[in-house]
C-alpha cells in the first residue's frame, strides 16, 4: 500500500530528522527538505506538511501562505517559543493545527490524528 | 584492561598481522628521526624537553599497537622511561645512553615494520571521526573543520572516562579494521562496519544510548576482535550516528555564527545589538541539546534564549559579563567537554545569568481603539503581540474582490480602519517601526480611497498590493524578523496618496459654486487642506470627519474657514509632542478626529487629537484666538480621559 507522504521543513537538520523518525512510526513516507531549498509547488501532493516557525532563513507563516496557494493538505506548524502569538497567528496563516517544542511521540500522535480528522 | 595488548599476540593471521604493523612504520620511522635531532641540538634546553616529551610520548603511543612481546614495543618503552633523565641539566651521559637504543630502534625498523596506511582507507570507508582520531594519533595536524576534531579528542577523552586507555581503544579499533579488511562475507561485514559505528557513538553521545546499550557495544567489539562472528540479529541502527553527525553540523553552524558577534561586542562593548540570526540560533539550541541527551546544559540554553529575546525586544545589548557567559557556553557547546560540567556547574551558570537579567519593561499601551469606537483598558507590552494576533478577524481574510471598487470597498472599510488602527498602536507600541509607518500609509491612503465624490480613480490594484504586503511584514514581525518595507511600493501609495494636493480644485467644489456645498464637499476640501499640510509638515497626517447632516449647507463654507486654523494649530501641536509619543509608545502619525454637530447656538466643534495631554503654550492658544473669524466663539481646551486632547468651539453668524 502507497504510504501517505509528509514533509517536514526545519532550519536545523537535527529536529527535521527527529520529527522524521517520530512520523515515519506513524506510517508515514517522509522526506526532509531544508526551508531554502523547498520549490513549490511540489512535485507530489503531499498528506502533511511539517513546518518549523522560525528560522534563520526562512519564515514559517510565509511558507504556509505560499503552500496554501499551491496544495490543499494538512499542515502542522512547530514552535518552540512557547508564545500564544504563534498559535494564534498560525492559525491565521493557514496550519491545521500548532504544535509546541517540546512534544513527546504521543502527543505529536494526537496532533497529527487530529488534523487528519 | 591490559588484555587488550595480548590480541596481536595471539593473533592467528600473520599476513594480517605483518600488514597491520606495516602501518605504523612511516611514522615511527619519521619520529625516531625527529628524536635525534633534537638530541643534536643543545641550544635551547627548554624547548627542546618539551618536544622531546611530545615526540617521545607519540612514540610510545605508536608502539602500543605492536605485539606485548615484540622487541621493539620493550625498546621504546625504555626510552620513555629515560626521558625525564635527559631534561636534567647534567644530560651527556643520559644522552649517550638514550642515543644506543634509539640507533637499535633505527636499525631494525625498516626489517621489523614495512609501510601501510590503514587509516587512510578507514577515511575513505568509515566515519570520518574515526579517521580523524587516526590522524590525531599520530599526531598529525587537524583539519579546520572544528566539529570533527571534537569528535576525535571525544573519541580519546571518553575512552579515558570509560576507564579504557587510549592504546586499547586504539588497539581495538585497529583490529577491527584488520579483520574488516578480510572479511569476505559481506553481512558480516557490515555487521562489522554497524557496530563500529555503533561505538562511536557510545563514546560520543552515552546519555543517548545509554549504559546498557554501551556495554552490549563493548562485549560484541571485543568478540568480534576475538574473531567471534556477530550475531545476525546484530541490527546495528545507525540513524543515531546520523543524529550525532546532524547535531554536530547544527551546533558547529551555531559556534561559527555567534562567534563573530562575540567578537564584535567584545570589541565594542555597549553598542552591539543582537542580531535576529544569533536570537533564532539560540531560539534552536536548547532542543538540538535535549535532541543530543544533554538536558542540564539544554536546561541552561533555554533560559539564555529567555534573555536574548528580553533583550532584542529592548533593543538593548549585552552588558560585558553577560558577553562573557555567553562565551562560557559557546566553549561548553563543543562535544568534548559535555561530560565535564556537573550539575552544579550547570546550576551555577542559571543563577549567574538570573542575575544578569535585564528589567522587564512595564509600560503599557495607552488606549487600544476597539471596533465600537470604544477605547479597552490599557494593555501591558508584553501582551501586545498575543492581543494582535488574536484581534485581527478581518485582515487575514481580506480578499482581492474586496478592493475591486469603491462600493464594495466601502462596506469593508470601517472594519477593515478599525483593524488597522489597532494593529498602528500595537506596532508603535512594540516599536516595529516598518509595521507601524507602513499602516498609517494604508490607512490614510484607505480613507481618501473611500471617500465619496473622489475625482481619482479608484486604486484597486494598489490597495491589494499594499494589503499583501502588510500582511508580509506582520509575518515577519510574527517571526521575529525585522520586517523590511517594499520601497517601491511605499512609493507608489505615496504618490497616489498626493495626487490632487498640488492641483487647483475641481469645479464642484470652487468658489463660485461654495452657495451649493455639501457636507461631502467640505469633508473633500478639508482633506484636501490636511494632504498640503502633511506635506508642508513632512509628517504623516490623517483626519476623520463626521458631519451632522443638519447642519445647514449655508454654515458649511464658514466652518471651513474657521475650522483650517484649528487645524493647523493642533496639528503642529501634535508635532511637538513626536519624542513624548515615542516615549509614550504611541504611533507617529497625526491622528485627528472632526465632529461637527448643530446646536441651539450655532456648529459646535470638537476636534480630537490622540496622544499627549499637555495643555498647549497659553500664548500660542492667544495667536490662535486672533487668527479665528469672528464667528467662532467659546474656544475651550480639554484633555481628553485616556491620552489624548481636544478643542472645542461654536461657529455661529
Amino acid at each position: 500500500m502507497n504510504m501517505p507522504l509528509a514533509i517536514v521543513c526545519d532550519d536545523s537538520v537535527t529536529l527535521g530528522l527527529l520529527l522524521c523518525r517520530q512520523l515515519a512510526t506513524l506510517g508515514y513516507r517522509v522526506q526532509y527538505i531544508a526551508p531554502e531549498q523547498l520549490r513549490l509547488p511540489l512535485a507530489e501532493n503531499p498528506a502533511l506538511f511539517c513546518v518549523e516557525l522560525l528560522g534563520n532563513h526562512s519564515n514559517g507563516f510565509k511558507l504556509l501562505r505560499q503552500l496554501r496557494r499551491h496544495h490543499a493538505c494538512r499542515s502542522l506548524l512547530l514552535s518552540a517559543s512557547g508564545r500564544r502569538t504563534d498559535i494564534a497567528w498560525g492559525r491565521a496563516a493557514g496550519a491545521d493545527a500548532v504544535l509546541l517544542r517540546p512534544f513527546t511521540p504521543a502527543q505529536l500522535a494526537r496532533c497529527v490524528t487530529l488534523v487528519e480528522a | 584492561m591490559t588484555n587488550f595488548h595480548v590480541i596481536h599476540a595471539s593473533h592467528a593471521d600473520q599476513a594480517s598481522e605483518t600488514r597491520l604493523l606495516q602501518a605504523l612504520a612511516t611514522t615511527m620511522q619519521q619520529l625516531l628521526e625527529a628524536l635525534a635531532d633534537l638530541l643534536r641540538q643543545r641550544s635551547n634546553r627548554s624547548c627542546l624537553a618539551a618536544e622531546l616529551a611530545q615526540c617521545s610520548t607519540r612514540l610510545w603511543q605508536l608502539a602500543q599497537f605492536l605485539p606485548a612481546s615484540h622487541g621493539m614495543r620493550q625498546q621504546v618503552s625504555h626510552l620513555h622511561k629515560l626521558l625525564p633523565a635527559l631534561i636534567q641539566p647534567q644530560e651527556t651521559a643520559v644522552q649517550i645512553r638514550l642515543m644506543v637504543p634509539l640507533w637499535r630502534l633505527q636499525q631494525a625498523l625498516p626489517a621489523a615494520l614495512p609501510v601501510m596506511a590503514p587509516w587512510r582507507k578507514v577515511g575513505n570507508t568509515h566515519p570520518a571521526a574515526l579517521a580523524l582520531l587516526a590522524a590525531w594519533w599520530r599526531g598529525q595536524s587537524m583539519p579546520a573543520a572544528m566539529p570533527l576534531q571534537a569528535v576525535a579528542r571525544q573519541l580519546a577523552e571518553a575512552a579515558r572516562q570509560t576507564t579504557l586507555p587510549p592504546p586499547a581503544v586504539a588497539a581495538l579499533l585497529s583490529r577491527w579494521l584488520a579483520l574488516q579488511e578480510f572479511e569476505r562475507d559481506e553481512p558480516q561485514r557490515q555487521c562489522s562496519a554497524g557496530l563500529l559505528q555503533r561505538v562511536v557513538l557510545v563514546l560520543l553521545m552515552p546519555d543517548v544510548v545509554g549504559a546498557s546499550e554501551a556495554r552490549r557495544c563493548w562485549q560484541l567489539l571485543w568478540s568480534h576482535a576475538q574473531q567471534q562472528p556477530l550475531p545476525a540479529d546484530n541490527a546495528v541502527a545507525c540513524d543515531d550516528l546520523v543524529l550525532l553527525q546532524a547535531v554536530q553540523t547544527d551546533l558547529a553552524r551555531h559556534r561559527c555564527q555567534v562567534l563573530p558577534f562575540l567578537q564584535q561586542a567584545v570589541a565594542q562593548p555597549g553598542t552591539a545589538l543582537l542580531s535576529q540570526p544569533v536570537l533564532m540560533l539560540h531560539y534552536r539550541l536548547p532542543w538540538l541539546l535535549q535532541a543530543a541527551g544533554q538536558h542540564g546544559l539544554a536546561r541552561l540554553a533555554h533560559l539564555w534564549q529567555r534573555c536574548l529575546l528580553q533583550h532584542w525586544q529592548l533593543r538593548q545589548p549585552l552588558t560585558p559579563a553577560l558577553l562573557g557567559q555567553l562565551e562560557t557556553l559557546l566553549q561548553a557547546l563543543d562535544m568534548t567537554v559535555w561530560r565535564s560540567l556537573s550539575p552544579l556547574q550547570i546550576a551555577s551558570a542559571m543563577l549567574q545569568l538570573l542575575q544578569q537579567w535585564p528589567p522587564a519593561n512595564t509600560a503599557v499601551v495607552a488606549s487600544v481603539p476597539l471596533s465600537t469606537g470604544n477605547t479597552a483598558a490599557p494593555v501591558p507590552l508584553a501582551g501586545v503581540p498575543d492581543l494582535l494576533a488574536q484581534s485581527f478577524t478581518l485582515l487575514n481574510r481580506v480578499r482581492e474582490d474586496w478592493f475591486s471598487n469603491a462600493a464594495m470597498f466601502v462596506q469593508q472599510a470601517p472594519l477593515l480602519a478599525a483593524e488597522l488602527h489597532l494593529l498602528e498602536q500595537g506596532a508603535a507600541a512594540v516599536k516595529v517601526q516598518a509595521v507601524e509607518r507602513f499602516c498609517s500609509l494604508l490607512l490614510a491612503l484607505q480613507h481618501k480611497a473611500g471617500q465619496p465624490r473622489n475625482a481619482q480613480e479608484f486604486p484597486a490594484q494598489l490597495l491589494w498590493r499594499g494589503h499583501c504586503h502588510l500582511i508580509e511584514l506582520l509575518d515577519e514581525a510574527a517571526a521575529w524578523q525585522d520586517p523590511q518595507l517594499d520601497v517601491g511600493l511605499v512609493a507608489e501609495l505615496q504618490a497616489w496618496q498626493q495626487q490632487g494636493v498640488h492641483e487647483p480644485l475641481p469645479a464642484w467644489c470652487c468658489a463660485g459654486t461654495l452657495a451649493a456645498m455639501t457636507t461631502a464637499d467640505l469633508t473633500k476640501r478639508l482633506l484636501l487642506f490636511v494632504d498640503k499640510l502633511a506635506q508642508t509638515l513632512e509628517h504623516p497626517l490623517r483626519l476623520a470627519i463626521v458631519i451632522n447632516p443638519t447642519v445647514p449647507a449655508t454654515l458649511l463654507p464658514l466652518c471651513e474657514t474657521s475650522l483650517q486654523p484649528l487645524l493647523r494649530f493642533l496639528a503642529v501641536e501634535q508635532l511637538q509632542e513626536t519624542t513624548l509619543r515615542r516615549q509614550a509608545h504611541q504611533p507617529m502619525a497625526i491622528a485627528l478626529e472632526l465632529r461637527l454637530d448643530l446646536t441651539d447656538v450655532g456648529v459646535a466643534v470638537e476636534l480630537r487629537a490622540a496622544g499627549c495631554t499637555r495643555a498647549p503654550d497659553y500664548q500660542a492658544l492667544k495667536r490662535l484666538r486672533h487668527k479665528l473669524p469672528p464667528a467662532v466663539q467659546r474656544l475651550l481646551w480639554r484633555t481628553l480621559p485616556g491620552s489624548g486632547r481636544s478643542l472645542h468651539c461654536t461657529i455661529g453668524e
